[in-house]
């Protein structure tokens, strides 16, 4: 039997509309889906910040109160440049100590053994994040395993191990050093060794090779790890809560209260998009020191 | 040549003491849940399984687990569902709005979880919805979909398309082509994609207690006997759940492991 052509197109042309048919409705749900529970409770989320509270109600309304006080506050502004300081230092310290791991599993040394080391880091990242919290109340504590040891050598026990600032960086550090590895290791695992090798013999020493061939090779890897880590790390309220003391609260710590006992959502809300819209001005910042450094990564 | 080697020895050094410093306070943990002093410090007294009793006897702790079981499963089994059309979808024709649609996804991973949680709040709130598992379930699901649609899509981005063509030219419907031939062969990878959604789940914190009523998960369980100050059950129970997080990851990986190295059939 013979196909006519024009059976064939229309059949071609049926078939492309199934196709399409097929193709939105697989994309549906994940749209819907976001579009309900991800873009809808942020426009109303915004909403309530210009609104306002009692004791007994919430209402939306066109109160610019919330954010006046949210921008102007020195108690506020004092815990929002902190969120930040605590972020930038935990992304970079993060960014710092996951790429020599992320090198040497990949270029390095251990790049034999990726599987083994790759997954302790997915262990690690996995391991629920309010037991880590939990842990290091526990190691630094007036009576914890590290005041232990230091009394064996005579020394101690410090009570300021615990509740402050730097009990807050190195708690976040060890929580977010994995979210920092994954990235790193996933561009260092593309880059072709023969390039670091061209550098080597073309007479380049260890630094200029790391400084002008590697990094720029990474630097879709360290945007991401700097950002996972300083995007969690500063809008965190937990851990500054169970190891940061007075001295270590973050902002966090108070938007969370305005949605708790506080019961003041629109000052929250306020506050909240003011961090976020200070996250963004940091991401943008770093990307264009990045730039600045040269090191943009291979164009693909 | 000698000065080589000892680089290397140092950068492997330091790569165990980074592994050291990461696992330090959970193997901590883990230790003194079995000591029968129950105080979380050193020395350590004896070896006892009284606090895995004590848990199991306390129904707080047990409904909690419970809980965990049925907001992590139903929230792996959507963000699967979900993941997979979505991945499948974007594997099957390129366009700029589907891109835009699975590159969003990723973005609840941009936004502090206090910001994601909040936000669900307030919705619920306006809306006039009770929190409840539900709404645990769609904070959920917005925090695991991005791991889903990354697993899944690793995997079509191996994927021969030939394979489909046949099956089509053999006459198999969309629905067949893809029961029949696709879903089989990307199986791990969808499988391995909703057990890392459960472990992301079943570790989840912050969300929770936003869209959470009255109903409490295993992390929230901790954070309330943490701030009761030290209680030698959180050792246990923190135990458990990383036990399970360590056997979900591991399973995880074998799958998706499975499904890399399947790539050469595909070929």
């Amino acid at each position: 039997m013979r196909v006519k052509a024009t059976d064939t197109l229309s059949s071609v042309a049926r078939h492309e509309k199934t196709e399409k048919r097929w193709y939105v409705a697989r994309l549906t749900p994940l749209a819907a889906f976001l579009t309900i529970f991800f873009v809808a409770p942020f426009v109303i989320l915004f909403m309530y910040s210009f609104g306002s509270s009692t004791i007994f109600e919430l209402k939306f309304g066109s109160n610019f109160e919330n954010w006046s006080s949210a921008l102007t506050d020195s108690f506020f502004r004092t815990l929002l440049f902190r969120s930040i300081v605590n972020g930038v230092m935990v992304g970079v310290i993060s960014v710092l100590l996951a790429f020599p791991f992320a090198y040497a599993i990949t270029l390095g040394p251990l790049r034999k053994h990726s599987e083994f080391f790759l997954f302790a880091v997915l262990i690690s990242l996995f391991s629920a994040y309010v037991v880590r919290i939990y842990a290091w109340r526990t190691l630094l504590g007036q009576s914890g395993i590290i005041n232990e040891g230091l009394g064996v050598v005579g020394l101690g026990p410090y009570d300021w191990l615990l509740f402050n600032r730097e009990a807050v960086v190195v708690t976040l550090v060890n929580v977010l050093v994995p979210m920092a590895v994954l990235p790193i290791y996933s561009s260092l695992a593309q880059v072709d060794p023969a390039l670091i090798e061209a550098a080597r013999d073309s007479g380049a020493g260890t630094w200029r090779t790391l400084y002008s061939v590697t990094l720029p090779l990474a630097s879709r890897g360290l945007n991401a790890g700097f950002a996972l880590c300083f995007l969690i790390a500063a809008g965190d309220y937990v851990t500054p809560q169970f190891v940061g003391g007075i001295d270590g609260q973050m902002l966090g710590n108070v938007i969370a209260e305005q949605f708790g006992v506080a019961f003041n959502w629109p000052l929250g809300s306020a506050l909240a998009f003011m961090l976020v819209g200070a996250m963004g001005v940091v991401v943008a910042l770093w990307l264009f020191l990045m730039r600045l450094l040269k090191f943009t990564g291979p164009l693909r | 040549m000698s000065r080589r080697r000892t680089n290397g020895v140092g950068t492997k050094i330091y790569c165990f003491a980074l592994l050291a410093f990461l696992f330090a306070p959970t193997i901590a943990i883990v230790v003194f849940a079995f000591d029968s002093s129950g105080r979380g410090t050193l020395p350590f007294e004896s070896f006892t399984l009284k606090w895995f009793r004590q848990i199991f006897d306390d129904q707080v702790t047990v409904k909690a687990f419970q809980t965990s079981a049925i907001v992590g499963l139903t929230t792996a089994i959507l963000a699967v569902v979900i993941g997979t059309l979505g991945a499948y979808a974007m594997y099957r024709r390129r366009t700029r709005t589907g891109q835009a649609i699975v590159a969003a996804a990723a973005l609840p991973l941009a936004f502090p979880y206090l910001v994601l949680g909040i936000s669900l709040l307030s919705m619920f709130h306006a809306l006039g919805i009770k929190l409840s598992l539900m709404t645990v379930i769609v904070g959920h699901l917005l925090i695991t979909l991005p791991a889903v649609l990354v697993t899944v899509n690793a995997r079509f981005a191996t994927f021969d398309p030939a394979i489909e063509e046949a099956a089509k030219d053999l006459g198999a419907s969309p629905w067949r082509t893809f029961s029949a031939v696709t879903f089989p062969l990307i199986r791990p990878s969808v499988i391995g994609g909703g057990l890392l959604a459960l472990a992301l789940s079943l570790e989840e914190f912050i969300v929770t207690l936003f869209t959470t009523g009255s109903d409490s998960t295993v992390p929230i369980v901790i954070w309330g006997q943490m701030r009761r100050g030290v209680s030698p059950t959180v050792n246990a129970i923190s135990t458990v759940l990383l036990a399970t997080t360590v056997l979900l990851v591991l399973l995880a990986r074998q799958l998706t492991g499975a499904s890399l190295s399947s790539k050469r059939l595909d070929e």
